[in-house]
């Protein structure tokens, strides 16, 4: 055989074991990634579990603030809480006592002149599950004063 | 001799009224110029807007603060707010006015009317250590809190409340005391008596914020949640 058929091989061989090592290489690396990926999903799922059973919706008034001042004599009230409390909200000037069908509720509310204590109290239906109160100060100053 | 005196006297009289003349008609043209009419005009509709303004603005910052007056000195109250801190209320002589409300009508009144114990609403503007007071309402202080009932007192008409922080507040089932009961299959609310009520069931009540006599809460009214209700 002559001289550069010799070295026609060698080289064929070496680039065919280069060539050879790049695939196997490819290969192991997605086999790797798919094995972290896999991990990641039991990890998540572990870790998402125990936060299901947290997820409970506080009673939360969202409007209106506390120590607001109105010119009007009623007002509207708006929060959430868990669906199908039984929600009573109280003032010295009324009592209202209703079911929330969503989390979301909204009502509204007449106010007194001068000062308006409210008291918003939510019994989950679930009877095992806490109540919960929220507490409200609301005056209402005409302008025309 | 008298001549000359007469002359000269005669001379400046009419010398002042020359000047006299001068004046009144220097004071009339400046009256009737037109262009100073116009910029007082201009100058009055500044100062009704910038009055708007303040007013406005005053309206916007307005904010409110009670509490249960515990001193009164000249141009300043003390009061004691829902957390029991100590606030100064300013008095402007000119500026704060006073009002009381009943049965949520209001009534003028004077400063002379505030005593110490009265619940008070002021409306102002806040300071570092307090507000300083456009208007002073004396209102009526409440109590809004439920319970659990504990104990029930079918002689003196008082019940024994736990609260939802273990505290445990009396109250007084009086004459006047509206008595309401969740119906717990319609969810509308029923009037009942004194008897219905009974240890274990939920209470939602209005009193007046001070004690009584008896050391117990007076209702003004109440609204009975049945045990029954937390069974179902």
């Amino acid at each position: 055989m002559k001289k550069e058929t010799l070295i026609a091989i060698f080289l064929g061989i070496i680039f065919g074991f280069a060539f050879a090592f790049i695939i196997l290489g490819n290969i192991y690396n997605n086999q790797l990634e798919e094995k972290e990926n896999s991990f990641l999903i039991q990890k998540k799922e572990t870790f998402i579990s125990p936060v299901k059973t947290v997820l409970l919706k506080s009673l939360t008034i969202n409007k209106p603030k506390d120590f607001l001042i109105v010119d009007s004599d009623k007002i509207t009230i708006e929060g959430e809480v868990e669906k199908d409390s039984l929600i009573i909200i109280q003032s010295p000037l009324k009592d209202l006592i209703f079911q929330n069908k969503d989390e979301k509720f909204k009502i509204n509310f007449p106010l007194a002149l001068g000062e308006n204590l409210i008291k918003i109290v939510a019994y989950p239906k679930n009877k095992n599950l806490k109540t919960q109160e929220k507490k409200i100060l609301i005056y209402y100053l005409p302008k025309d004063i | 001799m008298k001549k000359k005196i007469f002359l000269k006297l005669t001379f400046l009289f009419f010398l002042f009224l020359i000047f006299c003349n001068f004046f009144i008609f220097a004071s009339d043209k400046i009256t009737n110029d037109p262009a100073k009419k116009v910029s007082e005009k201009e100058v009055k509709i500044l100062k009704e807007k910038i009055a708007s303004k303040v007013a406005q603005l005053r309206q916007e910052n307005l904010q409110a603060l009670s509490g249960k007056i515990i001193d009164i000195k000249n141009n300043e109250i003390e009061i004691k707010d829902y957390n029991d801190q100590r606030k100064i209320v300013n008095i402007d002589d000119l500026l704060t006015k006073y009002y009381s409300i009943k049965n949520n009508q209001k009534k003028e009144i004077s400063f002379s009317n505030l005593k110490r114990g009265d619940y008070i609403i002021v409306s102002g503007i806040y300071t570092d250590k307090g507000i300083n007071a456009d208007i002073i309402f004396v209102d009526e202080k409440y109590l809004v809190d439920f319970g659990k009932v504990v104990e029930i007192n079918k002689n003196e008409y008082w019940l024994k409340i736990s609260t939802l922080t273990n505290e445990n507040i009396y109250i007084d089932i009086e004459t006047f005391t509206k008595q309401w009961l969740l119906n717990i299959k319609t969810l509308e609310i029923e009037k009942i008596g004194f008897s219905k009520i009974k240890e274990g069931d939920m209470i939602h009540f209005v009193a007046n914020g001070e004690l009584n006599d008896k050391n117990r809460f007076s209702t003004q009214k109440i609204l009975i949640i049945p045990q029954e209700y937390f069974l179902k």
